[in-house]
């Protein structure tokens, strides 16, 4: 559509309004994105230690020194770890909850209130309680499995339930987020479909896997995908649930392993080398995801 | 419907297992030393004292830390807002050479995390002196690629013809926005300041890095200063978790609707 | 008219007196009862200097300070001065030396009443750059319910490697039978703190300085035969269930939950314990090996660079911090130790002996205190030694395999800090 009097003047003059609209949001990515960014890049090349003032050009080591780094490697296996437990475990609990209060329960509002609490409280605060509840002597949950004649478990301080505890610890902090997506998901499918199937016979679980899930499948994907790139930036509770990393740096995950090399250790160096391998970890499995999502995802 | 005495029953023992560390925490804000380290633990306080609420708000100044909260939370916000729906009418609204190659830019931020970024982004503040200011913990997180292009897939789907309507009527770019554009995105905006809120209210490592001093400290980082060198004692932990997660959790027991409202529109949106 | 100037006159002499006020901002990194204590001697010293205005800012726990040191550090955000853990590695490496021009050229500080092994705490590369403060020792806490409970006499605490062995392999219980103990004899949360006692006790020091060109070589002695001796100890401790594995984080809440016999940890816990256990404790000498001797640990004083105004005034506050009346008060509040002799002399330190005992315990720990100077990699071999006590504890190495690694990564470390 062909407005008359878009002319020469009037099209330069909407030029000028859009970067005067842009130009506060660009002046502060510039500033506090990309310039940052080239600025890692160039410190992952230098010895800067924050204690000197001076930093000097060394070439590749710091990756070389990464790669060797047994810590580090076992930082990018612990947060796949933590991913790969965590998401799918995420999905199937909050979509069959989901799934039962879609079923026009009684008192869904207060079902679904509760599920999401946890959601909107601080990590730390929350981070806080469940050290407690995780406590082997002092805490609650082993008191809890003792009634039922389960022997203590270490939780936190044992390097083969660590990274479970947090996981656990997330799926509570995270769930009412996916399961009230998934909910409002549900609900927009309309009833038809699934009324027409029963009419043809189908039982509830065909109808489930042959036209809920594919219908849901856009949602799927989103929050596999934020699943996904959150599972990459967990720190928080890191730090504070298990300020080391965790018996024999069980809980140690990638951002914790540049945190410690930055603020603990002062090899600056180092930490920015953890950090591109970060980024460029990052930028592939989304651009993977976005590929697979192109095929896989059924928009209609 | 049928309605299954299992559906209810599977429901309740998620709830519970949801609400128990609620729980926990309030009865145990209440306890006192001898209740806490005490083998096996006991649930409930002896008796029901404000002790611990006292020793917290001696211990560190809580009220400053609730104000400090507040006001850079607002003013993220209300600052994030006004950048992102500014940037997001260019980008939706607006013809100029670039628009795509900018469009990409700006998606492309969504996937670097803030740690990459922190130290240099720490140097940068710094070197505007930024440190311990509410500048510093502002500025710095105004730009949300995720906000700009948020409100951007929502103002594309507002009809053109509104717009047109307007220019022949000889309305300017900025009157556009104002009359036509904001007005139909109010669900979008209300929803993208919820969202940012929450985030903001919980932010943890930059205020964490960029503030020095007790006065500029905001709640979570105030926390996570409680805990002294052993770890913390656990009730007093629970009386300061507690107070810091009440308003919140007020706020979201008055505005459950909006926040599940938010929370589906972003989902869905993106 | 003119008295009116004259008022008036007064009035701006006062003024700019005012004016001339010389603000410095000091961060401390101890909190609680200590935080206290020095914030209301900090007040006193402002009373007393009126033209000094200081912030005093609780910087957080000593590895939050450390870190927010480092990121002013790359900031050139620094405070004046403050009571910071590792204190030399911020002022040292930056040939900031400044404290020490100030103490020389200052008749009236006698650096000689300071202990012998407290200015080695305060050195970079063999120099001063720092002044000793809240310094602890560890000390040992023992639960004497627990130790009556196993038949032990509760006034009898271990006091050598082998009676703390066996000890604490009597006091731990499992109380409700299912399999795994609740009640352990021994723990600590700072195992790289205890390990480092343990090995001066072995007569094994933890690192010497080599003097190389006009600089020094840090070399770490981790491949010595008493270290070996002393890591195998910890795996007995270990494997005789004397001590639980890898619960070190929850050693202060077990000993407070009546359910640790022997607690190892900082002297400054003290204060914050006595009356507040729902158990009688004692407080003794760390057991001694072939000989006693005490890593002392704690943050330490320190000037940044500033104007000249400012950092006088800093001065001036930590030598009226360390005056040896004020070491007494402060260390009569909170468990740290007197740094200086001179303050175990005043009559107010004597008569707090006689109702505090305990205290008297940590303080005379003071004649066997040990430091090394402070160097760039000292964190992170602290971290190392964290690493492969976990290591051994586990039993993912041997102790031989564990020390030979210690050894060969401190060694790269600190080559990669030069």
């Amino acid at each position: 559509m062909k407005v008359r009097f878009r002319g020469q003047r009037f099209y330069l003059r909407e030029i000028g309004v859009a970067w005067l609209c842009l130009a506060p949001a660009l002046g502060l990515a510039v500033v506090f994105v990309f310039i940052p960014l080239v600025q890692v890049f160039f410190l992952s090349f230098t010895n800067w230690d924050l204690l000197r003032a001076t930093k000097n050009w060394i070439g590749i080591k710091n990756y070389e020194y990464i790669f060797k780094d047994p810590k580090f490697l076992q930082s990018i296996w612990n947060t796949l770890y933590f991913a790969g437990v965590k998401i799918p475990l995420d999905l199937v609990l909050s979509l069959f909850i989901a799934v039962m209060l879609d079923r026009k329960i009684k008192g869904l509002r207060f079902y679904r209130a509760s599920y999401f609490a946890p959601v909107v409280i601080p990590v730390v605060a929350a981070s806080l309680i469940w050290v407690w509840l995780f406590d082997p002597g002092l805490g609650p949950f082993n008191q809890i499995l003792g009634l039922f004649g389960i022997s203590p478990i270490r939780w936190l301080h044992d390097p083969a339930s660590s990274m479970l505890s947090i996981i656990l610890f997330s799926l509570w902090k995270g769930l009412g987020y996916d399961i009230v997506i998934f909910l409002a998901g549900l609900q927009g499918i309309p009833p038809t479909y699934s009324e027409a199937a029963s009419i043809d016979g189908a039982g509830q679980w065909k109808i489930f896997f042959k036209i809920t899930l594919p219908l849901l499948s856009p949602v799927i994907f989103f929050v596999i995908l934020m699943g996904i790139i959150n599972s990459f930036k967990i720190f928080t509770e890191i730090s504070v649930m298990t300020p080391k990393g965790g018996p024999l740096y069980s809980t140690g995950v990638i951002v914790f392993y540049i945190y410690q090399q930055a603020f603990e250790n002062y090899r600056i160096g180092r930490a920015a080398a953890a950090s591109v391998i970060l980024f460029l970890m990052i930028l592939a499995i989304t651009t993977v995801q976005r590929k697979l999502g192109r095929k896989f995802v059924d928009y209609e | 419907m049928r309605k299954h005495w299992w559906v209810y029953a599977i429901l309740s023992i998620g709830l519970i297992a949801m609400l128990f560390p609620f729980l926990w925490m309030v009865l145990s804000a209440f306890k006192t030393n001898a209740d806490v380290y005490v083998y096996p633990p006991k649930w409930f306080p002896s008796q029901w004292n404000f002790d611990n609420f006292k020793r917290v708000f001696e211990m560190v100044p809580f009220a400053l830390y609730y104000f400090n909260s507040l006001l850079v939370t607002v003013l993220v916000t209300y600052g994030q807002l006004i950048v992102s729906i500014l940037a997001a009418f260019a980008l939706s609204r607006l013809n100029f050479p670039f628009k795509n190659t900018i469009f990409i830019i700006v998606v492309s931020t969504m996937l670097m995390p803030f740690v990459v970024t922190m130290i240099p982004v720490f140097l940068i503040v710094s070197s505007f002196k930024w440190i311990d200011t509410y500048q510093g913990l502002v500025i710095p997180a105004l730009f949300s690629g995720f906000s700009i292009i948020f409100l951007r897939q929502f103002f594309i789907s507002i009809p053109q013809d509104l717009q047109d309507a307007a220019m022949i009527d000889g309305c300017g770019f900025f009157r556009i926005l104002f009359q036509v554009i904001l007005p139909n995105a109010k669900p979008a905006i209300a929803t993208i300041t919820l969202f940012n809120f929450l985030g903001e209210w919980r932010n943890y490592l930059w205020p964490l890095i960029v503030t020095n001093t007790t006065k500029m400290r905001t709640l979570p980082v105030g926390l996570r200063y409680l805990m002294t060198e052993g770890g913390g004692e656990y009730h007093l932990m629970m009386a300061a978790s507690l107070m810091a997660i009440l308003p919140v959790l007020l706020v979201y027991i008055f505005s459950e609707k909006q926040f599940i409202k938010s929370v589906t529109f972003t989902g869905l949106k993106t | 008219m003119r008295k009116l100037m004259l008022i008036l006159m007064v009035l701006l002499v006062f003024c700019t007196l005012g004016l001339s006020k010389t603000k410095i901002t000091f961060w401390y990194a101890i909190s609680g009862t200590s935080g206290e204590a020095l914030k209301t001697l900090i007040d006193r010293f402002q009373t007393e200097n009126p033209t000094i205005e200081v912030e005093a800012v609780y910087s957080g726990k000593y590895a939050d300070t450390a870190q927010k040191i480092t990121a002013a550090l790359a900031a050139n955000a620094l405070p004046n001065g403050g009571v910071i853990p590792a204190g030399p590695i911020f002022t040292g490496p930056r040939g900031n030396y400044a404290i020490l021009d100030y103490m020389l050229k200052d008749p009236t500080f006698d650096m000689s009443d300071f202990y012998d092994g407290m200015w080695d705490y305060a050195k970079y590369k063999g120099k001063i750059c720092a002044v000793p403060y809240n310094i602890s020792t560890p000390v040992l806490y023992y639960n004497k319910e627990l130790m009556e409970k196993a038949g032990l006499d509760p006034t009898k605490p271990p006091s050598t490697w082998e009676e703390l062995l066996d000890y604490a392999k009597k006091i731990t219980q499992d109380t409700n039978g299912d399999g795994t103990p609740d009640v352990w004899g021994l723990n600590m949360a700072d195992t790289a703190w205890i390990f480092k006692s343990f090995l001066l006790q072995n007569e094994n020091d933890i690192v010497k300085a080599i003097p190389k060109n006009e600089d020094y070589d840090i070399v770490p002695l981790f491949d010595q035969a008493s270290a070996l001796e002393t890591a195998e100890y910890w795996k007995t401790l270990i494997d005789e269930n004397a001590m639980p594995v890898g619960l070190h984080s929850l050693a202060e809440k077990q000993f407070l939950g009546n359910t640790l016999g022997f607690y190892l940890g900082t002297s400054s816990r003290i204060g914050t314990w006595t009356g507040n256990t729902a158990f009688d404790f004692g407080v003794g000498f760390l057991p001694k090996g072939k000989r006693l001797g005490i890593p002392i640990g704690g943050a330490v004083l320190v000037l940044f660079p500033a104007s000249k105004d400012q950092m006088d005034a800093t001065y001036q506050l930590i030598k009226w911090l360390t005056q040896p009346d004020k070491i007494a008060e402060f260390a009569m509040k909170t468990g740290y130790i007197p740094i200086r002799k001179s303050s175990l002399d005043l009559p107010e330190m004597k008569a707090f002996f006689e109702t505090k005992p305990f205290y008297k315990t940590a303080f005379e720990q003071s004649e066997y205190a040990f430091s090394y100077w402070h160097f760039d990699a000292m964190g992170t071999m602290d971290s190392l030694i964290v690493e492969v006590l976990e290591k051994i504890e586990r039993g993912v190495s041997t102790t031989k395999e564990g020390m030979k690694w210690l050894q060969e990564t401190t060694v790269e470390e600190i080559e990669a800090s030069m």
